[in-house]
């Protein structure tokens, strides 16, 4: 076939998108990000677990624990504290994975 | 992505809606669903394309797949022949892992004889709805998820059966079980803690996890198509289907895989998967069903167990439906009808005193026509009860 | 003779006569059991077909069951009936008669008199829901609900007790209109034969 089209690709791209828009200034893409973000952080910091991780997000999150662990680690457990830096750091990590890491 | 391009894919999207614009429903919450589609058509139509940077143009690419699909699924769900039967029976399934206000169910029968499936494409991706919400104020209380059916077997009721298996993949991706079981399984088997049985039973259905080459590709390689997570979730649709029809989807089984030996990249076995299941069934201790067990209830807040309640009833023999008197027992309904397929179908015809032959068609159609009428009947007095109480 | 509420509803007790479901005891009157319309229809269609071909003249060109489309409602939903329509529906109730009682239906007066006709006889021992031909009579269409209690039976005894199953059946536990079967009948067969030897065949 020409092409197969794959949900967690889609996922995948929008959240690149949000992050994107959330980096040119567009704060209502903000919470989206940040609840991805700040779910990551507390997979690794150990407050949640694959039990119960947000399952809609779950590929994201654990791929980007798997990508930088260390950063989200030391995350601030307060989005509000995450801004363009946090959102252009996620976003440059998603641009080095390997074509099979973003299924 | 070129603004051109976009403007192909809309104007694609624009031809479909001139149709599909004035479908009707009779089920009030697709009309609001079509309605929330308008309105999102009506907010395109508005925007000027050429004029987006490559960002918004991404973001319109992927709503207008989203509204493509959408309107795929509510034309289908137009016809009208819906198999209404099995998906209340589905959707009973559905209820006990799931809240149903949550979905909107439709129906497609396609021309493929081992078509069943689910298809959850607008199911699991919250970012698109949350997209749409915040670029047109659209918010989706509900969500369409499309049963798949072969036309030439939408009757079938013996080999819907299938379609319980298919609702466990459907669990799968919304609690991503097989996720956690991939990752927990791995851990296990490189730990090197486990006891001798536990590892055997392990390599038994998983033969390629005795060498520890592919255990350590599979732990840096997770993709949710490769051979170890493909075996995981059909070992997970198995065990979730015989919760309702007990070994009635092994019958089929070795029906359609003509009870292959061999694992493929996207099967285990056909031995094994039996073997699996009527391990659970007989309640046989089993260190890899237990891990199961575990996982699934950790994450859903679900025991797996038998949910299904056996009908004890002579009926089918006698021509006439089952009295149907809890959702359980529709479940039952579909091993019922397959013990007396696979009985001796001379048992029909002294209970019923018929003096000819019986083919084998006839009780293909006999039994199917019984199925249906006693789901059917159930789904009308339940229905008519809750009319005359409100 | 004709049964009447107290018999029906003995038979029903002792589940020598089945229906179900039965969904208000009402339905059961004095000489008469009413029946809804089920949810089920077979409506004829404009194919290739040039008539419905009841007969085995014609190489079975002209199959019978393209002639027909299936389309299903829900319970409460409404049918269009439009006029000199024929359709084939069925009732909401599944039957099993006992061997020695026979059914006669009709409509139910109120829809007698917009204008719908229908007459059939159920042999004794019949199973199955009760496959109806609706035909409207009048000039308008007719807008009936599913479910809705239509057409009404009286049940007779006969003079002594049938095996409906003492030869084979085309229809055995009809749940849906089944477009008719006619040309299975051996009757044609042997029409067919005498057709051919009069055209040289």
């Amino acid at each position: 076939m020409l092409y197969s089209h794959n949900l967690e690709d889609e996922k995948i791209n929008l959240f690149t998108l949000f992050l994107t828009k959330a980096i040119q200034g567009e704060e209502s893409y903000s919470p989206i990000v940040n609840d991805v973000i700040l779910e990551t952080h507390k997979y690794v910091a150990g407050e949640k677990n694959l039990y119960n991780i947000n399952r809609d997000s779950m590929n994201i999150i654990l791929l980007l624990a798997g990508l930088e662990n260390d950063f989200f680690k030391n995350l601030i457990d307060n989005p509000e504290n995450y801004n363009k830096e946090t959102y252009s750091k996620v976003l440059d990590l998603l641009k080095q994975t390997k074509p099979q890491m973003a299924y | 992505m070129q603004p051109k391009l976009l403007e192909l894919q809309f104007s694609q999207l624009q031809s479909e809606w001139s149709k599909a614009k004035y479908n009707n429903y009779s089920d009030l919450r697709k009309k609001e669903y079509h309605t929330k589609l308008a309105i999102i058509i009506s907010a395109l139509e508005k925007e000027n394309f050429q004029s987006f940077d490559d960002t918004e143009i991404t973001q319109r690419f992927h709503i207008i797949s989203f509204l493509f699909k959408s309107l795929e699924f509510l034309n289908n769900s137009t016809t009208s022949t819906i198999p209404f039967e099995i998906v209340y029976v589905l959707s009973e399934a559905l209820k006990d892992w799931s809240s149903a206000d949550e979905y909107i169910i439709v129906t497609s029968l396609i021309n493929d004889l081992n078509g069943f499936s689910f298809d959850n494409s607008l199911m699991f991706n919250g970012f698109i709805y949350k997209d749409i919400e915040l670029l047109y104020g659209v918010n989706f209380d509900k969500r369409l998820v499309q049963i798949n059916l072969p036309l030439s077997l939408s009757r079938d009721y013996l080999a819907n059966v299938v379609l319980y298996h298919e609702l466990g993949h459907f669990i799968d991706r919304k609690y991503e079980i097989t996720r956690v079981i991939y990752i927990e399984i791995l851990d296990l088997v490189a730990s090197g803690n486990l006891k001798l049985h536990e590892q055997e039973e392990i390599f038994k259905y998983f033969p390629y996890l005795s060498d520890i080459n592919p255990v350590n590709w599979l732990k840096d390689n997770y993709y949710p198509f490769n051979y170890f997570s493909n075996h995981i979730a059909e070992y997970f649709c198995d065990l979730f289907a015989s919760q309702y029809i007990k070994d009635c989807s092994n019958q089929y089984l070795n029906y359609i895989t003509l009870n292959q030996k061999n694992y493929s990249n996207t099967h285990p076995s056909t031995p094994n998967r039996i073997d699996f299941v009527e391990v659970f069934l007989k309640g046989t201790p089993s260190f890899l069903i237990n891990q199961y067990k575990e996982i699934i209830f950790k994450i859903t807040r679900v025991n797996v167990e038998r949910k299904e309640k056996e009908v004890d009833s002579k009926n089918f023999e006698s021509l006439i439906p089952v009295e149907i008197q809890e959702s359980k027992e529709l479940h039952g309904l579909f091993i019922y009808g397959w013990n007396v397929w696979l009985d001796d179908w001379d048992n029909i015809k002294s209970q019923s005193n018929i003096g000819f032959d019986l083919s084998q068609v006839k009780v293909y159609e006999i039994l199917n026509n019984l199925i249906e009428k006693s789901i059917g009947n159930f789904i009308v007095r339940t229905e008519w009860e809750l009319a005359k109480k409100s | 003779m004709i049964l009447s509420k107290e018999e029906i509803n003995k038979l029903i007790a002792d589940k020598e006569f089945v229906i179900s479901p039965l969904l208000e005891i009402d339905q059961i009157g004095e000489l008469t059991i009413d029946f809804r319309l089920g949810y089920n229809f077979l409506v004829t269609i404009h194919s290739n077909n040039p008539f419905l071909d009841a007969s085995l003249n014609n190489d079975d060109k002209f199959p019978l069951k393209s002639s027909f489309q299936e389309t299903r409602r829900l319970l409460g939903d409404t049918f269009l009936l439009h006029p000199n329509q024929t359709v084939l529906a069925s009732s909401l109730e599944y039957i099993k008669l006992p061997q020695n009682v026979y059914a006669v239906l009709s409509m139910r007066s109120s829809y007698l008199r917009m204008g719908i006709s229908l007459s059939a006889i159920i042999q004794p021992g019949y199973c199955g829901c009760i496959s109806i031909e609706l035909a409207n009579l009048n000039t308008i269409p007719i807008n009936l609900t599913v479910g809705a209690a239509i057409f009404q039976a009286r049940l007779y005894y006969t003079n002594a007790v049938t095996n409906y199953f003492a030869k084979k059946r085309k229809y055995i536990c009809q749940v849906r209109p089944v477009a008719s079967n006619v040309n299975e009948d051996n009757d044609l067969k042997e029409l067919n034969k005498i057709w051919e030897s009069n055209n040289y065949k």
